[in-house]
């Protein structure tokens, strides 16, 4: 190829100043977003937003949880405190046994 | 309503295991305590014992068991005689009177060798939880036979 070639000549003149549309990003994020949209949603994901649709049905759900584990917990807590009461009074009743011959008969004699 | 209903069952299964988790959280301690069966286990926890007390402690049990269980013989052995007479006897008999007061001997010594024994355990307990574990067993000298429910636990750990 000749160093002195017209076409080399033009390229090298050549410039090009493309025009980029005013909406042109938004445009292409729309578009992605509309694909998304489109597509399928399918296992757990599929379930979840067909369970909870919308960004409210989150929150509710998400505040909802949070009050049922508050009170599962703090229920829980105290039929424990309960319990343990409970099992302290049968731990003092059978040291109070191995001590009062009166009550290791007593009991004993009920059985 | 479908949608409705599962929401409902899922908050009600997220209730229940966390209320059953904490009721075993919470209960982990008592039900171990429980499991062993010796009262000394808990009457170590219960009033705070150093290894070296409840050792003692357990000296001191030991060392009361044989004459915890010599009274209990005498006390059975009392009871079936009455229960005998009473049964077979239409009237009160000088035997009866007999083991009325043998047993009222009896009970003497029960409560002498009990009160003992729990001076004895108190004074291995530093002072607070000594006058408690009195205060826990006080009943028991004073209506043998009889269970007493314990001091409430927030007192328990003042």
């Amino acid at each position: 190829m000749n160093a002195n070639d017209p076409l080399r000549e033009r390229l090298r003149a050549w410039k090009v100043e493309p025009t980029i549309p005013n909406r042109f990003h938004a445009d292409v994020w729309a578009r992605i977003r509309e694909r998304e949209e489109a597509r399928e949603v399918t296992g757990w994901a599929g379930f979840l937003s067909w369970l909870f649709p919308s960004r409210t049905a989150w929150q509710l759900a998400a505040v909802t949880a949070a009050v049922v584990v508050a009170v599962g917990a703090g229920l829980g807590n105290i039929n424990g405190g309960w319990a343990n009461e409970r099992s302290r009074a049968e731990l003092a009743l059978r040291y109070a046994q191995s001590v009062d011959p009166y009550l290791q008969v007593t009991l004993s004699s009920a059985k | 309503m479908k949608r409705l209903l599962i929401i409902v069952l899922a908050a009600l299964a997220l209730g229940a295991a966390t209320y059953f988790l904490c009721f075993r959280m919470a209960t982990v301690p008592m039900r171990q305590m429980a499991s062993v069966n010796n009262e000394l286990v808990w009457l170590a926890t219960e009033f705070h014992l150093s290894p070296e007390q409840t050792k003692r402690v357990e000296q001191l049990h030991s060392a009361y068991e044989p004459r915890c269980m010599t009274m209990c013989r005498k006390i059975a052995e009392n009871s079936a005689q009455l229960d005998r007479l009473i049964t077979t006897k239409h009237e009160f008999t000088p035997e009866m009177e007999r083991l009325l007061r043998d047993s009222a001997e009896i009970q003497i010594e029960c409560r002498r060798e009990m009160l003992t024994h729990i001076y004895a355990v108190a004074a291995v307990m530093p002072p607070e939880q000594g006058a408690r574990y009195i205060e826990l067993l006080k009943m028991q000298v004073l209506q043998p036979g009889t269970p007493h429910a314990p001091p409430a636990a927030g007192h328990a750990h003042e």
